[in-house]
């Protein structure tokens, strides 16, 4: 059985999570820095995923084309049973 | 290329037995609930894009009041029986069963799953056929979100929270598929009866349950672009209890597959 979606997740928390400790144990980075590093971590987090909803927002595709072949699909239709007895008269 | 008068007639035959057994079946489910004037439109459409493949509908109406079950018996007289099946239930029982229903009665090798409402449209049903043949492919699935596809009738509000909850699914789910919520579908038997026989969820969750727990049972599935025109103008489907149903469905599909 593959492992669960969630195991992946955590998995990765860990590793992020022992990243940071690793940081704060060693003075590699200056401490009040090692210190806000989730939350930077967070916060990119949040503006990345608004900025992914901004840009598909703008790029949705749309298709107004569609909605007017359709209605002339549905005129054929239309047609097509009226000849033959199928009682599509609107609802 | 051999001249025709050059293959043997024997040869011939080989060759067309071999290409009828090639030939697959397409079992199309429709579920229904007062699509009156739409199944009509919906039949005679699939009819005039899929001349070129063996397919038959599943109609499951759920004891519709408005007398869907007595035009898709006149759409019978004109299609045969053999073509569109109606597998009826007394009243609205859930998309799920429904689906669970129509397979019952499905004899192809390919389910396709659609709705009856025309935002669906016939006519990419050919491009899900020629993509699962190529690609050898488990599962292909239809998306709005993509280059070719498409959304018409939905204004800004509607947009926003669907690719708000498109975002929020793909960063918690990993999904692999960029529109999750999406019923036009087509599977192939075996991966359909797999993957329908452990979900649970209702409504578009489960629909959202479906590909993920296919996705994690490592199916091959493809994508399709499809264009999608919501005729229901300022439909009331996204109010604050779908968007809880929404997020609990998510937090479901973290922790389950």
């Amino acid at each position: 059985m593959n492992m669960k979606h969630i195991l992946k997740i955590l998995a990765l928390l860990v590793v992020v999570a022992a990243t940071w400790i690793t940081l704060l144990e060693t003075s590699v980075v200056p401490h009040h820095y090692t210190w806000l590093l989730p939350v930077y971590l967070v916060v990119s987090l949040g503006c990345y995923g608004l900025l992914m909803v901004g840009v598909g927002l703008m790029l949705f595709p749309t298709c107004p084309q569609e909605a007017v072949l359709l209605q002339k699909d549905i005129v054929e239709a239309k047609e097509f049973f009226g000849r033959r007895g199928v009682d599509v008269g609107s609802d | 290329m051999a001249k025709l008068e050059e293959i043997d007639t024997d040869e011939y035959e080989k060759i067309m037995a071999a290409n009828k057994m090639k030939r697959k079946k397409y079992s199309i489910i429709i579920p229904t609930y007062n699509e009156r004037l739409n199944i009509a439109l919906v039949i005679y459409l699939i009819f005039k894009h899929l001349q070129e493949s063996e397919f038959e509908v599943i109609i499951v109406d759920d004891g519709s009041p408005d007398g869907t079950q007595d035009i898709i018996k006149q759409l019978q007289d004109v299609y045969g029986k053999d073509r569109i099946l109606l597998r009826a239930r007394p009243k609205k029982l859930g998309l799920g069963t429904a689906y669970v229903h129509g397979f019952k009665h499905a004899s192809g090798d390919y389910i396709i799953i659609m709705d009856a409402d025309l935002s669906h449209h016939p006519k990419y049903l050919p491009n899900f056929i020629r993509k699962q043949i190529q690609t050898g492919a488990s599962i292909v699935t239809g998306t709005r979100y993509v280059r070719h596809g498409g959304v018409h009738g939905w204004n800004l509000m509607r947009k926003l929270t669907s690719r708000g909850a498109n975002v929020l699914a793909q960063t918690l789910l990993w999904p692999g598929v960029s529109d999750l919520t999406g019923s036009f579908r087509l599977y192939e038997r075996s991966a359909f009866e797999d993957v329908i026989s452990s979900c649970v969820s209702k409504g578009y969750v489960f629909q959202m349950e479906i590909i993920v727990r296919a996705s994690r049972k490592g199916y091959h599935i493809e994508e399709v672009p499809i264009t999608f025109v919501d005729r229901v103008y300022g439909s009331s489907k996204l109010g604050g209890s779908e968007i809880v149903q929404y997020l609990k469905g998510l937090v479901y599909l973290l922790f389950t597959t």
